[in-house]
């Protein structure tokens, strides 16, 4: 059937259709092609950025090698300098162990006799305390006793007082 | 059977017949129990203040109806005498401001007072046989010194000072011992039923002692003095009140510096001369407040309070040291070693005077 046999009616819409099909197959053509060019594009960006970073880990590594270098370089003479105090601390502490074990048996006995007057003083000391708490104690009492005492002779007072004014009046 | 001198003191509520006849039963029967509850406290209180052991010991005592009994047997007689006054007055003193009186007081009416008796005689304690078998087995007090107390105890209601009625063998003691400072009314000769003779009794005209108010048990202490101070403002104040009073006023001054107290016992003392018959205790103590009072010292007024006191009793020993001591202070010498042995004259042994001749004597 050609186009002049086609039913009028239905021409019409097939030819819309058809023209709609090609206007989407043409569209999805300029799209696909638009992506590729935009791929490449971006293909090109990684490995310009590659390119890149490989130059600023190069660049690191080195600037890292001269700074170690450069540290080893300083602490190098410090370095011995901490090898040689820690070998005078050594013989330092050698010398004091020494010391302290002469001292030590030089004044051992003294000690001894430091920690026996020690032990006599803090019982001394505890029965002095003791001594003191009881008498302490004691004291308190007395001032008690004195008080109540004094009170006593106050009232025995008034009630003299009291007893002569009775009798002079 | 145990013999011994005792202190014998009879008390009952004055006119109680009559108050019986004009009470109802519950009114009469509240007012014996206000009575014996008042008597119980100031009589148990006292002994134990002065160590009276009791229980037969050295007192024993007694409430029946409207009457207690007392007898004091401490082989002290001075002492027992001495404690039969306070307590007799103390008695009167805590009845007067018991419940009933104050009660009666609001309602204007007259107080019921007590009579007191009080004697010094030989008594006998004896356990009789009858009284063990109902069970009685502590001893029975006897002796016609108590039948005789109880007379004089009856004679109370004619007393117009005190109503404490004592016995020639009281009267006698205390005229012996100037320790007590007591005085009594000429001799009332009465004849009581059953004795058969006249007997003489005194009434107690002045009796002065600080313990009367101190030795009051706290419990009644309290507003006691508000109490005395209210009576003597009645229409018809009770005259022994007055000398209670006036010597409370006296440990009040001694004890604090208080001005209103002694403004207050000389206001007091003014008003007690016009009621108290014996004058010359209110005279010596108007004048102690003149000598001594911190805060209304006048030794001229003070002089002429003792000589007033002299003027009705020459020979007042208080008054005629207070005297002598007042011309000391003034600067009066020869007057004050004079009054000094006049103290003597009356009193060989008494010490102020003999101590105050000697120091004249020695500065001569």
């Amino acid at each position: 059937m050609t186009l002049g046999e086609l039913p009028t009616g239905g021409l019409y819409i097939d030819l819309g259709l058809g023209i709609v099909v090609f206007l989407l197959l043409f569209y999805e053509i300029a799209v696909q092609h638009r992506t590729r060019r935009k791929i490449a594009q971006l293909e090109k960006t990684i490995v310009t950025l590659q390119h890149d970073q490989e130059e600023v880990f190069t660049n690191l590594e080195d600037k890292a090698n001269a700074v170690t270098d450069m540290l080893f370089e300083k602490t190098k003479p410090l370095a011995s300098k901490l090898n040689e105090l820690s070998k005078r601390a050594n013989t330092i502490l050698e010398r004091s162990e020494a010391f302290r074990q002469e001292f030590q048996n030089k004044v051992g006995s003294l000690q001894d006799a430091i920690d026996d007057t020690n032990a006599k003083f803090n019982s001394s000391h505890e029965a002095v305390r003791k001594a003191v708490q009881e008498g302490k104690s004691e004291i308190e009492r007395m001032a008690k006793e004195v008080e109540g005492f004094e009170k006593e002779i106050q009232q025995m007072k008034n009630f003299i007082r009291e007893g002569t004014i009775d009798l002079e009046l | 059977m145990k013999e011994s001198t005792a202190t014998i003191l009879f008390a009952d509520l004055m006119n109680s017949t009559e108050l019986a006849k004009n009470l109802s039963l519950q009114e009469y029967d509240d007012m014996l129990g206000d009575f014996q509850d008042t008597m119980f406290e100031v009589v148990s209180h006292h002994l134990d203040y002065f160590a009276y052991e009791g229980n037969g010991i050295d007192s024993e005592w007694s409430i029946s109806g409207d009457e207690l009994r007392v007898f004091l047997y401490s082989e002290n007689i001075y002492f027992d005498i001495r404690n039969a006054l306070l307590i007799a007055t103390k008695i009167k003193l805590a009845w007067l401001s018991s419940n009933f009186n104050q009660k009666v007081l609001s309602e204007q009416r007259l107080v019921s007072r007590i009579g007191v008796g009080i004697n010094c005689g030989k008594v006998i304690k004896d356990v009789r046989p009858w009284r063990v078998k109902i069970g009685k087995a502590e001893p029975n007090i006897e002796g016609y010194a108590i039948n005789l107390t109880k007379r004089i105890e009856s004679a109370s209601r004619e007393g117009n000072v005190y109503q404490i009625m004592v016995g020639a063998s009281l009267y006698k003691r205390c005229q012996q011992n100037s320790q007590i400072n007591v005085t009594f009314s000429k001799p009332k000769s009465l004849v009581f039923k059953g004795l058969g003779q006249k007997i003489p009794v005194y009434e107690v005209t002045s009796f002065v002692n600080f313990e009367i108010m101190s030795s009051m048990p706290v419990s009644l202490q309290e507003g006691l003095l508000e109490k005395i101070e209210s009576t003597v403002r009645d229409a018809m104040p009770e005259p022994w009140i007055f000398i209670v009073l006036l010597r409370s006023y006296i440990s009040m001054s001694n004890l604090s510096n208080d001005e209103d107290v002694d403004l207050k016992a000389l206001e007091i003392g003014q008003q007690a001369l016009e009621v108290v018959e014996y004058k010359p205790v209110i005279y010596n103590i108007l004048g102690w407040l003149h000598t001594y009072g911190k805060n209304v010292r006048n030794l001229e007024m003070a002089f002429h309070y003792f000589d007033q006191s002299l003027g009705l009793q020459p020979k007042n020993e208080a008054a005629l040291l207070n005297r002598a001591r007042i011309l000391e202070e003034m600067g009066q010498g020869d007057l004050a070693r004079h009054a000094y042995q006049e103290i003597l004259f009356q009193n060989r042994q008494h010490p102020v005077a003999r101590r105050k001749i000697a120091e004249y004597q020695a500065a001569q």
